[in-house]
C-alpha cells in the first residue's frame, strides 16, 4: 500500500530561484510537512465543560483568540470560539483526545489527510507571504494563527518561532499543487531550498 | 556626435558611463543617469511626437509626470511598451524608442493636415459629425476613429516580464521625498513610526535638487542626501524610489506602483519588473509637490516652449540647455531662478514679466546679473513650426487689455512659468473636501475625510522655511500618536530668497487680426476657442465642458491643463474660480501598465485550482478535464482519435452494461457530530430524519427560506451522534454556510458541529450491473449482497489495509456503490479499483457520461435545481413532509407555488429521434409563431440516450404534469434550430428504479 501526500506528486527538492553566490542559511527553506495528525475540537454550544480543567498533551485550549498553545510535538491553534486545531507529530494523540473529551460536550474530527501543510523558515519567509497575502505580517508573532488568504487560496497561518521565522501554512489539500506553485514562485526573488 | 546642448561641469549624471540608444531608427548617446528626454535635449532633438488631434509637433513641455507631450513607444529586451513618457524614462543601454501618433514620421506627418483642416474639427466635432448617416457608424466611423485614437501599440506577445504584488503596512506613508516629505518622514522616523517613504523619480530631493537653498549650512542635495542616507539606515523606514503612489482608497489604503526594472536594459532574473503596492497606512503625509503652470499665448505648444521649471531641472541635473537662446516668460519669481541658471551657464536670457516693475531679492540678483529683464511684457505667440525660432512680445497694458507695439525677438525656446498648481490629486481621491486659495490662485486640500495631512507646496506652502517647519511638526505630531514617542527634531536653519508676490494674470489676449491658437490642454489640442466654443452651446457643468471638449482627459489628466481651464470657463462665465469647481481626481496619478494590474495572476498562477489525490492517475490515462468551480475533475477519458461524444458514450454505455468507476472526491462531505443531529437534520431536510438507523442513508433535500431548492444529496448515519452529508459539488461551501448560519443564528440551542470533510476522504464511484462483483473481490470479507448491503446501506471495510467507507447510494440509477478512503490512500485505492475490475471490463468514466447516465434516469441536478424550482418542479414532492416544519416550508405554500399549471420537470425527445435538442432551448407550441413566441418551458440538460441510442433531454415544462405525450417545438434561436419534440416522462430509462436495488 502505498499512500501519496498532498504535494508528493509535485515536490521536489533542491536549490531554486536566485540561490547562487548567497549564504545557504540566507536562503528560504520549503518544505512539506506530512504525517501529522490533525483534529478539530469544537465544544458544543451549551457544554458545561470547563476548558481551563481540559489538558492534552500537557497543553490547555487557549481561549485568546488567534493564539496557539504548544510544546515541541504538539500546537492547539484557536480557530473560533469553542473552535481549536490541533496539530501533532503524535499520531496516537487522536485516541486519548476521544477518550478525553466526551462526545456530549465536544465534537473530535480528525482531518489529517484534509490539508497540504507548507513550512517557511527564513528571514524573507514575510516577505514572501507579503506578495500574496494582505494580512499584515509586521504583527505576526510567535504562537500567533491567523485565517486568510493567499493568491485567493484560503490559508491557516501559524507563527511557529520568529526566531528564526518559521511559519506553517495549512491550504486545504486540493488547493495544494496551486500552494506550492505560488509560494515557490513568490520565494524566486530570494532563492530558496527545498528540504 | 557632440552633444550641442549639453553642459561640461554640471548635472548629477554619471559622465563616466556612455549609454547608447536609438530614437526613431537613429543613433545617439547619453549618460548614466540621463531621462530619454534629457539624453534627446542634449542631442538636439526637440521633435519627439505629434499632437493627437491637429497632429501638430510636439517637443518636451516638462521633466517628469507633468509633461503632456513626450510619449513614446519603447522598445526593451524583444518587448514593446506603449505610452512611456520619455521625461520619466531612464536611459539604459540599447533603449531604443519611436514617436508615436504620426506618420510616415515624426518629421512628415501625413496627419498634420489636420491642423490646417482645423476649422472643421473644433470641440465635440465628434458627437457632430458622426451621428449621420447612421449606417456609416459601424463600417465607416468607428473603424477609422478605432485607428486614430490612442498613442503607440500594445504588444499582441506574451509578457514575459513578471509583475508582482505587495501587501504593506506603516504607520506613516509619505507620498514624494522633496522637503516637505524629507522632513515628515525623518521627525516620524526618528519617533520611532513605522514610515514608508515613497518618491517617484530615482533621485530623492524633489525640488531640493534644483533650488538654491541652504539648510543647516548645506546646499538643498547634500541635505536631502543626508537625510535620505540616514532613513534607509533605520529599520521602521521603507524608502523607495522609482515608486509612484497612485491612487488613494477608502479606509487609508494607497496603492504605489514601483518600477524595478524598467530603467535596465532586461530585468534581472526572478525580479519583477514592476510590483504594486497595496499599502494601508494609519496616516498618510501627502508631500507630492506641485506643478508648474503653464502660461496661455499664441502657438504655445511649439516645440521648444517649456515650463521653467523643467528647463532648470533639464539644466542642474542633467546638464542640459533646452536652448541657447532663451526667453523667460514669467508671472512670477520663479522664472527668474531658471533665467540665473542660465546666466550662470554662460547663457543669455531674455526675462519677459507681466507684472510692473516688482521688487524683490531675486529680481535683484537677476539684474545685478546683468540679464535683460523686460517688466510688462508678455509673448504674443511663438514663431516657427517644428521648433521655436522666434517669439512675438509687446508690452502689455496694466489692465492686461492692451497690447503695445509687437516686436519680433529671435530665440530658440521660451520657458514658461504661471506660477504653481499644488498637486492635489491624491489628497482629492481620499475624500478630502478641497479649498480655493486665493492668494494662489489654486485649491489646496481642506477638510480631510480620511487620516491625511498634506504639506509643503502640495499644500500651497511656497518657502523652504515655512515648509520645512510645518513638515517636522506633522511627522512629530503624527508619530507621536502612533508610536507613543516624544522625541523631537530640531528643524535645521533655512537660508533661501524671498520672493515677490506672483500676477493672477495667465492667458495673453490676441492682438487684432491674429488667430493664434492659443493651447490649454497640450495633449488633446484642446485650444482657448474650444472652451469658448463649448460654453457657447450651452455646457455648463465643469464635468460637461471637459468631457465634450476632452480638456484634462487621457495619459496626462490635465495636469498642466486644469486650472487654467477653470480661470477661462470662470472669466467667461463671470464666476470665481470655486464656483466652477474642479473635475474629480481619480486614480490613477499617472498611468499604471496592466502587468502591474495583474501580477502574478497570469497562466496556472491565473487562479488556484483544486486537484482530487487521483488527478495523476487521470492525467496519465489520457484524461480531458473541465471546471467543476475551482475542481478539475476529468470530463471523459480520451481513447485514440475518440471524440467528446464518441468517448462519453461509450463510458456510459461500459456503466449500464457491466462497471465504470467515477471519481467522485468533488462532492462536498459534512462531518456533522452532536446530541442534536438528527433534530437538526429534521429542520434543514423536507423529509423527515428523525429515526434514520445507524448504518443507514437517507437522500434529502433542503430548501431556502423562500422555498426554492437549495440543494441535494445523501445523508448517512455513521454512529448514533455521527453523520456524513454529502453536498454537489457545486454547493458544498454554500450548504456548509447554510448549516453554519442556522446554527449560530437561529437555533442556538442546538448541539451540533458541522465541518468540511471534503479534502479528508478521497471518494470513488464504482456504478453498473458488475460493481457488485467488483465490491466483492476489493472487501471479500464483508457481505455485499442485498441482504448485507442494502440500497442506501452503509458499511465499514478493510481494503488491503486502508480503512475504508462503503455507501450503497447511487447516481447513476444503476447499481452502485461510493467508496470513501482517507485522502492519502486515494490513488491507491483507484488503482486497486481498476486492477480488481479487468475482468468485469471496468472503465473510468467522467462527467460528460455521469451527465448521460443522471439524465436519462431523471435524476435532477444543477441544471435543474437553479435557484428558480421549487421540489415539485423537480418531481421531488414526495420528499416534503407535511407533518413538521422545516427550512421554506412556509413558502411553499405561496399561491404562484401550488398553482394546478405549475412547472415540473419532464422528458423531451425529438420526433425525428436522431436531433440532438440544444441546452437552453425554448419549448413552444407554434415553431412559427409571431415573436415573441410564448415559452412554456426550458431545456435545462440534454445526452444521447446509451439505452435507446436516440436524444434525450430534461425540460422544466410549464404544467409539465398534463404535458406528457404533447408535440412541441425547441427553439434555439442561438443555434439557428427547430426541432419537433415530444413531451415524455423524465425517468426515460428503469422508471420504477428496480436497478439501483438489484
Amino acid at each position: 500500500m502505498k499512500s501519496i501526500t498532498a504535494l508528493e506528486n509535485i515536490y521536489k527538492k533542491g536549490l531554486f530561484g536566485d540561490h547562487e553566490n548567497k549564504n545557504e542559511n540566507k536562503l528560504i527553506k520549503i518544505q512539506e510537512r506530512k504525517n501529522l495528525l490533525i483534529v478539530q475540537i469544537a465544544q458544543h454550544k451549551n457544554s458545561s465543560t470547563l476548558i481551563k480543567d481540559i489538558n492534552i498533551d500537557g497543553l490547555n485550549l487557549t481561549n485568546e483568540a488567534l493564539k496557539v498553545t504548544s510544546n515541541s510535538d504538539t500546537r492547539i491553534l484557536w480557530c473560533g470560539p469553542k473552535n481549536w486545531l490541533l496539530v501533532s507529530t503524535k499520531k496516537d494523540l487522536l485516541i486519548t483526545i476521544k477518550q478525553l473529551l466526551k462526545e456530549i460536550d465536544f465534537a473530535v474530527t480528525d482531518l489529517s489527510h484534509s490539508r497540504a501543510i507548507i513550512e517557511l523558515e527564513g528571514e524573507n519567509s514575510k516577505e514572501v507571504l507579503k506578495k500574496g497575502c494582505p494580512f499584515n505580517f509586521n504583527e505576526l508573532k510567535k504562537n500567533d494563527c491567523v485565517n486568510s488568504v493567499f493568491h485567493n487560496i484560503t490559508i491557516t497561518i501559524d507563527m511557529i518561532s520568529d526566531n528564526p521565522n518559521i511559519i506553517r501554512l495549512f491550504a486545504l489539500r486540493s488547493f495544494g499543487e496551486s500552494l506550492y506553485h505560488s509560494i515557490t514562485d513568490a520565494c524566486l526573488e530570494f532563492g530558496y531550498k527545498a528540504i | 556626435m557632440p552633444q550641442n546642448f549639453r553642459l561640461d561641469n554640471i548635472g548629477l549624471i554619471n559622465r563616466d558611463k556612455k549609454i547608447s540608444f536609438k530614437f526613431n531608427g537613429k543613433s545617439y548617446f547619453g549618460y548614466e543617469g540621463d531621462t530619454l528626454a534629457s539624453a534627446l535635449i542634449a542631442n538636439g532633438v526637440h521633435l519627439v511626437g505629434r499632437s493627437f488631434k491637429y497632429h501638430r509637433p510636439r517637443g518636451f513641455f516638462g521633466s517628469g509626470v507633468d509633461d503632456p507631450y513626450a510619449i513614446v513607444q519603447l522598445y526593451r529586451n524583444n518587448e514593446t511598451d506603449p505610452n512611456v513618457r520619455a521625461t520619466e524614462q531612464e536611459l539604459f543601454e540599447g533603449l531604443e524608442a519611436k514617436s508615436v501618433n504620426c506618420w510616415p514620421n515624426v518629421k512628415y506627418d501625413i496627419g498634420a493636415i489636420n491642423n490646417f483642416l482645423n476649422k472643421f474639427f473644433p470641440a465635440g466635432f465628434y458627437y457632430k459629425t458622426f451621428m449621420w448617416p447612421k449606417s456609416f457608424w459601424y463600417k465607416v466611423y468607428e473603424p477609422f476613429i478605432r485607428k486614430a485614437a490612442g498613442f503607440g501599440i500594445a504588444s499582441i506577445k506574451h509578457d514575459q516580464e513578471r509583475y508582482e504584488h505587495k501587501y504593506e503596512y506603516c504607520d506613516l506613508l509619505i507620498t514624494g521625498s522633496g522637503p516637505s516629505g524629507l522632513a515628515s518622514a525623518y521627525a516620524a522616523a526618528k519617533n520611532g513610526a513605522k514610515v514608508i517613504l515613497a518618491e517617484d523619480k530615482p533621485r530623492f530631493g524633489g525640488s531640493l535638487l534644483t533650488s538654491e537653498v541652504n539648510i543647516g549650512n548645506q546646499n538643498g542635495k547634500e541635505w536631502a542626501d543626508k537625510i535620505i542616507t540616514e532613513l534607509k539606515e533605520m529599520p521602521n523606514v521603507i524608502v523607495k524610489n522609482r515608486a509612484q503612489v497612485f491612487g488613494y482608497y477608502d479606509h487609508n489604503m494607497l496603492v504605489m506602483s514601483e518600477r524595478l526594472n524598467d530603467h535596465l536594459p532586461k530585468s534581472k532574473k526572478y525580479t519583477s519588473k514592476q510590483r504594486l503596492w497595496y499599502i494601508r497606512a494609519k496616516e498618510v503625509v501627502i508631500s507630492s509637490g506641485s506643478i508648474e503652470r503653464p502660461l496661455v499665448f499664441g502657438n504655445n505648444d511649439t516645440p521648444g516652449v517649456v515650463l521653467s521649471s523643467a528647463a532648470k531641472e533639464y539644466l542642474k541635473v542633467y546638464g542640459v540647455l533646452v536652448g541657447r537662446n532663451p526667453i523667460i516668460f514669467t508671472n512670477n519669481d520663479s522664472g527668474y531662478e531658471t533665467a540665473i541658471e542660465f546666466k550662470k551657464n554662460g547663457i543669455w536670457p531674455i526675462v519677459l514679466d507681466t507684472r510692473n516693475n516688482p521688487d524683490s531679492e531675486i529680481i535683484d540678483e537677476a539684474k545685478r546679473m546683468g540679464i535683460n529683464i523686460k517688466f510688462s511684457y508678455v509673448v504674443i505667440a511663438a514663431k516657427g513650426y517644428k521648433k521655436v525660432k522666434s517669439a512675438e512680445i509687446a508690452k502689455i497694458s496694466e489692465d492686461k487689455k492692451d497690447l503695445g507695439q509687437i516686436e519680433n525677438i529671435n530665440c530658440d525656446c521660451i520657458c514658461v512659468s504661471g506660477f504653481w498648481t499644488p498637486t492635489i490629486h491624491l489628497a482629492s481621491q481620499s475624500g478630502n473636501k478641497t479649498k480655493f486659495n486665493k492668494e494662489i490662485d489654486a485649491f489646496v486640500p481642506g477638510q480631510s475625510k480620511q487620516q491625511e495631512t498634506t504639506v509643503g507646496s502640495a499644500n500651497g506652502i511656497f518657502t523652504l522655511e515655512e515648509t520645512l517647519k510645518t513638515s517636522f511638526e506633522i511627522g512629530h505630531k503624527l508619530s507621536k500618536e502612533l508610536a507613543t514617542n516624544d522625541n523631537k527634531v530640531s528643524v535645521p536653519k533655512v537660508v533661501e530668497k524671498k520672493s515677490s508676490k506672483h500676477d493672477k494674470f495667465w492667458c495673453v489676449p490676441l492682438p487684432k487680426g491674429k488667430k493664434y491658437k492659443r493651447f490649454l490642454d497640450f495633449q488633446n489640442d484642446v485650444a482657448v476657442t474650444d472652451i469658448e466654443l463649448a460654453l457657447r452651446e450651452g455646457y455648463r457643468s465643469i464635468e460637461h465642458v471637459k468631457r465634450y471638449t476632452t480638456l484634462g482627459m487621457a495619459t496626462d489628466q490635465g495636469k498642466t491643463s486644469n486650472l487654467n481651464g477653470l480661470q477661462l470657463v470662470s472669466n467667461v462665465e463671470n464666476k470665481i474660480v470655486p464656483e466652477v469647481g474642479h473635475t474629480t481626481f481619480r486614480p490613477p496619478y499617472t498611468p499604471v501598465t496592466i502587468g502591474a494590474i495583474v501580477g502574478r495572476e497570469i497562466g496556472k498562477h491565473s487562479k488556484p485550482t483544486r486537484k482530487s489525490p487521483m488527478h495523476l492517475w487521470h492525467e496519465k490515462n489520457n484524461a480531458v478535464f473541465v471546471d467543476a468551480g475551482a475542481w478539475l475533475r476529468p470530463r471523459y477519458y480520451k481513447q485514440g482519435n475518440e471524440t467528446l461524444f464518441e468517448a462519453s458514450k461509450r463510458e456510459a454505455t461500459n456503466v449500464r452494461k457491466n462497471v465504470g468507476v467515477c471519481d467522485v472526491t468533488t462532492l462536498g462531505k459534512i462531518d456533522i457530530k452532536g446530541p442534536d443531529v438528527a433534530e437538526f437534520l429534521n429542520r434543514v431536510y423536507t423529509n423527515a430524519w428523525l429515526k434514520l438507523p445507524v448504518g443507514k442513508a437517507r437522500y434529502g433535500v433542503m430548501l431556502r427560506e423562500d422555498g426554492i431548492v437549495m440543494d441535494d444529496g445523501t445523508t448517512t448515519r455513521i454512529l448514533e451522534n455521527h453523520y456524513h452529508m454529502t453536498t454537489t459539488t457545486a454547493q458544498a461551501a454554500n450548504v456548509l454556510s447554510h448549516l453554519e448560519y442556522y446554527l449560530q443564528v437561529v437555533w442556538p440551542e442546538l448541539n451540533v458541529n458541522v465541518v468540511s470533510t471534503t479534502e479528508q476522504w478521497a471518494g470513488a464511484a464504482i456504478a453498473g450491473p458488475k460493481s457488485r462483483d467488483v465490491l466483492q473481490k476489493l472487501f471479500p470479507d464483508i457481505n455485499v449482497s442485498n441482504e448485507g448491503l442494502p440500497f442506501m446501506g452503509y458499511i465499514e471495510g478493510n481494503l488491503f489495509g486502508v480503512y475504508a467507507r462503503i455507501f450503497r447510494i447511487s447516481f447513476s440509477g444503476e447499481l452502485a456503490y461510493e467508496i470513501n478512503v482517507e485522502s492519502d490512500n486515494g490513488n491507491f485505492m483507484w488503482e486497486k479499483i481498476m486492477e480488481i475490475g479487468r475482468e468485469f471490463a471496468i472503465q473510468p468514466y467522467g462527467t460528460e457520461a455521469l451527465s448521460t447516465l443522471r439524465i436519462e434516469m431523471g435524476h435532477v441536478a444543477g441544471s435543474e435545481l437553479d435557484g428558480r424550482t421549487i421540489p415539485y418542479d423537480n418531481s421531488l414532492e414526495g420528499l416534503v413532509s407535511k407533518k413538521k416544519d422545516f427550512i421554506g416550508k412556509r413558502s411553499l405554500n405561496r399561491p404562484a407555488f401550488v398553482a394546478e399549471d405549475r412547472q415540473k420537470v419532464v422528458g423531451v425527445v425529438p420526433i425525428d429521434k436522431k436531433t440532438s435538442i440544444p441546452e437552453g432551448s425554448h419549448l413552444v407550441k407554434d415553431a412559427n409563431a409571431k415573436l415573441p413566441n410564448p415559452k412554456l418551458g426550458h431545456v435545462s440538460a440534454s445526452c444521447w440516450s446509451v439505452e435507446y441510442n436516440n436524444p434525450f433531454s430534461l425540460a422544466i415544462l410549464h404544467d409539465g404534469k398534463n404535458m406528457i405525450g404533447q408535440k412541441l417545438f425547441a427553439l434555439s434561436p442561438l443555434k439557428n434550430k427547430s426541432i419537433p419534440v415530444e413531451i415524455v416522462s423524465s425517468h426515460y430509462v428503469d422508471p420504477k428504479g428496480q436497478r439501483v436495488r438489484s
